[in-house]
């Protein structure tokens, strides 16, 4: 059946969002500023710990990335559902997760495998009528002697580096019972590895758990809802804080100088319903369901709020803001300024101050979008359109999301994020559910289409986060699904469902080269070096599920290949 | 049995015709059939437990799983699917998930949904006299002092990590640290100053942690190190110089004190009931 959506929807963002800061782009990072990029390893999820994507190497760049050929490809023998990892490369050895929580130790310049772990679920792990029926896993994290992934019965596990074998596993808490589990991969901060949940649509009460990397060892846990006698507490409704979700369900970043983690959070649950988890004679929006919905900076060493910054307060549009922190220094009206990047799923990116919170900006990368009227000059949301009890509604973008939990990167040489989005709405139907601990929490359903009069499904950006300018912009038939890569070749890749892997010119958007790879792309491209010699690594293979049910209308009438292979590509030898 | 195979062949084509005809609005076709109270129950838990945008469409239509209206399935093939999911799939079983009395009712739902007007489960015991063998028992009720156990040893909120269920497995939830349940303490007193000489002490390097040993073999050692909760399974080497004594500092009432002795009362009539 096919779906239309009224131009009523549509308006111009350019008229909804205010940015407040006007200042040119720098071309060049500054003097000691936060250096977020890459060199020859690829050490953590999203680069480094500052989210960036960004490799400085430049061996490979725009007057020869059309010469890039296959160096060599690994198929995991995991094929159930794609492969969404991000790879991990340190000197020379390539770390990566499948989807059934193997870990392989690859020769990064040559394929072959050093070692695989396998991990052995507990029996019956999945809590009937949860999220824990979901099966991903995207990426691990590498400390200095352990190989470490969360897993899908909810337990974080670490390998030994050389030897691929078991050293330590710790049950984060019992999916059987929460309905979570764990698909993002972790952060190493210092001597501690850092490790959210997925849950989020779930009667559930998320949180962030710090582990001592060496022996396994709690050492400290955030609640994203604060419990009783907190501050924040009174944002909740009578019991409402155990089931108000909030789950951190994917990777945070950390700044070593100013010893702070930040994370974003999950969506307040029920997802489409409020009213059982608004205080009564809360008519303000300000502040309702804390911290979900929210970045959160903590202290690293104890996990304590330092700050916290709702970007959706009350959220009942799924709208989570757990996607990455994008950590970088920027000169604004003239004075250097630590701030971050954060993009929710509505597609609004909000510019922070990162020591303090404050707000600095906002802007909606997506062009249709109906959820909201605009954005006040604090960041307050103006004029909200809800979900309501027993109506149809219809909203942009999606519960899917503006944008995936595939992520963006930043690269220093340009000053742009780049960015890949989703044009979607959806018609939302809100129902009053009750809670059960555990299970699945939506207080609703969606059905998604294209917005009316739109032919293309998403398209890649590059935008200026502190002007709010979109440099440029390429459209794409199908969403981009794959995260982004760029670096100081001035090259940004990234994968399409089709199998299509592209390069493209990070300053104007050019299509320099693309490669077919078989299978469509979920994952997360890397590069790194070894002896002096640039790789570029793509995951390949398709998330099939995405193929299915009310996510199939992302991509109607197709069943783009799935796979799981691990595929890496170089400039031939010089003669 | 040909001719039954047919006819049920038949009524399937039928069903799934009538299916394709109305598509989205399936429900309606079969109004006459989901307005009795039970089905209206089956409904709100089929709305809120298997169709979720995430799995089975609104209605018994397709979603991320498969369209279950007008499929022609019978009563006994709803039920099995229903009480034991389906293998290799994320369709997991819900006979341990849900109350007889909801079971009965998405099972009389979703059978409605096929066109069955009258399924007859059972609706105390709805997988009774069908042949559907259930993997784990079903929790059993239980009222007052010894429910109120039931949830204090598994309370993620007020206890957090702190609550039994992070070392102890019963009813097929927790971490099963400790060796199964076979003797409830008969006081609190006891349950305090149990005897744990399960727990011996690990001489790892400088460090000498309380642990509850799982296997020692030549590939090394596998236990959980009790030094804070939660427990943490590691694997030690047999490369690396560890050793085992008898005994440890580690005592149960450190592990328990987030409880009351009045919750601890409760929580030992939990154990005594499910033991009955």
């Amino acid at each position: 059946m096919t779906r239309t959506f009224h131009n009523l929807c549509q308006h111009s963002r350019h008229l909804l969002y205010l940015f407040l800061l006007i200042t040119p782009p720098s071309v060049l990072s500054q003097q000691g500023a936060l250096d977020g990029a890459t060199g020859a390893d690829w050490p953590s999820y999203g680069g480094s710990q500052a989210a960036w994507r960004y490799s400085g190497l430049d061996q490979v760049n725009r007057s020869n990335v059309h010469q890039l050929r296959p160096a060599w490809v690994f198929n995991t023998d995991d094929y159930g559902d794609g492969l969404t990892s991000t790879p991990i490369v340190i000197d020379g050895v390539m770390y990566i997760s499948t989807k059934s929580n193997w870990i392989y130790a690859l020769d990064a310049a040559s394929g072959e495998v050093l070692w695989k772990y396998e991990h052995a679920f507990r029996p019956d792990f999945v809590k009937p009528g949860s999220a824990g029926a979901f099966v991903q896993s995207r990426g691990v994290a590498v400390s200095e002697n352990h190989v470490i992934m969360g897993t899908l019965d909810h337990a974080l596990v670490a390998v030994d580096r050389q030897t691929g074998r078991e050293a330590w596993k710790v049950y984060v808490d019992d999916s059987r019972q929460c309905g979570c589990n764990i698909l993002s991969a972790p952060l190493i901060v210092k001597d501690m590895v850092i490790v959210g949940q997925n849950g989020g649509d779930g009667a559930f009460r998320g949180y962030l758990t710090a582990f001592d990397t060496e022996t396994g060892r709690f050492r400290w846990r955030f609640h994203v809802i604060p419990g009783p006698g907190e501050p924040g507490h009174d944002s909740w409704k009578g019991d409402s804080w155990k089931y108000g979700g909030g789950a951190p369900w994917m990777t945070g970043s950390y700044d070593p100088e100013l010893n702070l983690v930040y994370w974003g959070t999950g969506n307040a649950a029920g997802d489409f319903y409020s009213g059982d988890r608004t205080p009564d004679g809360r008519a303000d929006e300000d502040g309702i369901n804390l911290y979900t919905a929210s970045v959160v900076a903590l202290h690293a060493n104890t996990g304590e709020l330092a700050w916290h910054y709702q970007e959706v307060p009350r959220d009942v549009w799924d709208f989570d803001s757990a996607y990455e922190v994008i950590l970088m220094d920027r000169e604004i009206n003239g004075r250097d300024r630590k701030i971050l990047a954060h993009m929710n799923k509505s597609g609004v990116l909000f510019v922070l101050d990162r020591t303090n919170g404050e707000y600095l900006g906002a802007f909606s990368t997506t062009e249709v979008s109906t959820w909201i009227t605009g954005i006040g000059e604090n960041g307050e949301l103006l004029g909200r359109k809800e979900p309501k009890v027993g109506e149809t509604v219809n909203v942009c973008p999606t519960p899917l999301g503006g944008r995936g939990w595939n992520q963006m990167a930043f690269s220093p040489r340009t000053g742009l994020l780049y960015s890949p989005t989703i044009e979607f709405c959806t018609d939302i139907t809100a129902n009053d559910q009750e809670a059960r601990e555990g299970n699945f929490y939506s207080s609703g359903g969606f059905i998604n289409g294209l917005p009316e009069g739109r032919e293309s499904y998403g398209h890649l950006d590059a935008w200026n986060p502190v002007t709010g300018e979109r440099v440029w912009s390429v459209p794409s038939q199908f969403a981009l699904m794959a995260s982004i890569l760029t670096t100081a070749g001035d090259l940004v890749f990234t994968g399409d469902p089709e199998g299509w892997f592209l390069a493209f010119d990070a300053l104007s958007g050019e299509l320099l080269w693309q490669f077919q790879t078989g299978a469509g792309h979920r994952g997360s491209s890397v590069a790194y070096a070894i002896d002096g010699k640039q790789f570029i690594a793509t995951p390949v293979g398709w998330q099939s599920s995405l193929n299915a049910g009310m996510v199939s209308a992302l991509f109607p009438g197709e069943t783009f290949r799935s796979g799981s292979a691990m595929m890496v590509f170089t400039l031939p030898e010089m003669p | 049995m040909m001719k039954n195979h047919m006819k049920r062949t038949l009524k399937s084509a039928l069903l799934v015709v009538m299916g394709l005809a109305v598509n989205a609005t399936l429900s309606s076709a079969f109004a006459a059939s989901l307005d009795d109270p039970v089905s209206q129950r089956g409904e709100e838990i089929y709305r809120t437990t298997c169709s979720n945008s995430f799995c089975h469409g609104p209605g018994g239509i397709a979603a991320s799983a498969p369209r279950l209206a007008a499929r022609g399935f019978d009563a006994l093939y709803i039920a099995a699917v229903t009480a034991n999911g389906v293998p290799d799939t994320q369709m997991v079983g819900f006979a341990n998930a849900l109350s007889s009395e909801d079971l009965n009712a998405v099972l009389t739902y979703v059978a409605g949904l096929n066109g069955i007007t009258n399924p007859q489960f059972t609706p105390d015991n709805p997988l009774a006299g069908l042949g559907i063998e259930v993997a784990n028992p079903k929790r059993i009720p239980l009222a007052g002092a010894e429910q109120e156990g039931r949830e204090l040893f598994f309370d993620a909120y007020d206890k957090g990590l702190a609550r039994c269920s992070t070392c102890h497995e019963v009813e097929g939830i927790g971490i099963p640290v400790a060796a199964p349940i076979l003797n409830v303490p008969a006081t609190v007193r006891a349950l305090r100053n149990l005897d744990t000489a399960a727990v011996q002490t690990v001489h790892l390097g400088d460090e000498d942690m309380p642990a509850v040993i799982l296997a020692q073999g030549i590939s090394g050692t596998l236990f959980y190190d009790l030094t804070v909760v939660p427990p943490v399974m590691r694997t030690i080497p047999a490369e690396v110089p560890l050793s085992i004594s008898e005994g440890s500092t580690w005592e149960h009432v450190d592990w328990i004190g987030a409880y009351s002795t009045a919750e601890l009362e409760k929580v030992l009539a939990f154990l005594r009931a499910i033991r009955r």
